[in-house]
């Protein structure tokens, strides 16, 4: 079971780590997503809350848009795996990561429906 | 029928971070909630005299009145308001003392949407059905 983080403006990735105000929470396993998408309004954007949530949350996997290195670091020391420098949906990355083809770097072409689901 | 289909309730959310509120307020409009908000305590009680909404979910820590003299305050014009508090992380003691003042429940940051729904949808549905 693996557990997903993605700090996201609208329907997109946020384009910044530090500056993301929500977050989007989601677990899957064997190529399918096993719970609804959770969405989390933070108070205000901080790097180190999210740090701190991937932690209290148990995350595996991080997809983000641009990330401070230190933040990268601490999360790449808690055994999370972060995906950084991805542009696009994140319904989307959603998608890739799920099926196991998102890279980092990877930029995300935004599909028709992808305002449908939240 | 969808979950979303069945909003459309009236949601003010009072809350002075500007970001977090009109987040929140996107967020719920693309739910079907009719969602609007106010970043002061006068300001809340002057939009709730106009708008009248369904539900307000109220942050405790305003700059001019805070959320507990707010709270106070509705109770004596508006009785059949719903009140959802908006806490702090940790700030048990502060939301038990708005559900003492006659509101709802509470939620406490950061919020978790959904749980934030159901509890709209909660509160409405308990002045709904109070004698």
């Amino acid at each position: 079971m693996q557990k997903l983080l993605i700090p996201i403006q609208g329907d997109f990735i946020a384009p910044r780590f530090d500056l993301a105000t929500e977050i989007l929470i989601v677990r899957f396993k064997n190529g399918a997503t096993t719970s609804e998408p959770k969405i989390i309004i933070l108070e205000r954007p901080s790097d180190e809350a999210l740090c701190q949530m991937a932690v209290e949350e148990n995350i595996t996997d991080v997809v983000c848009g641009g990330i401070e290195d230190v933040h990268y670091r601490f999360l790449v020391w808690k055994k999370v795996t972060v995906l950084d420098a991805v542009i696009g949906g994140w319904q989307k990355a959603v998608e890739k990561i799920v099926s196991g083809s998102l890279r980092q770097g990877d930029i995300l072409i935004k599909s028709k429906d992808q305002r449908l689901a939240l | 029928m969808t979950q979303t289909e069945k909003h459309n309730l009236t949601v003010l959310i009072a809350d002075d971070e500007i970001e977090f509120a009109s987040t929140l307020v996107a967020r719920l409009r693309l739910r079907n909630f009719q969602a609007s908000m106010t970043n002061s305590g006068k300001a809340t009680l002057a939009a709730i005299e106009q708008e009248r909404p369904d539900v307000l979910v109220l942050d405790l820590k305003m700059p001019d009145l805070d959320g507990l003299e707010v709270l106070a305050s509705l109770q004596v014009k508006y009785p059949s308001l719903a009140v959802i508090m908006l806490t702090g992380h940790g700030s048990f003691a502060a939301g038990q003392k708005g559900m003492e003042l006659g509101a709802y429940d509470y939620v406490m940051k950061p919020v978790d949407l959904n749980l934030l729904m159901e509890k709209i949808e909660g509160a409405f549905q308990s002045k709904q059905t109070a004698p």
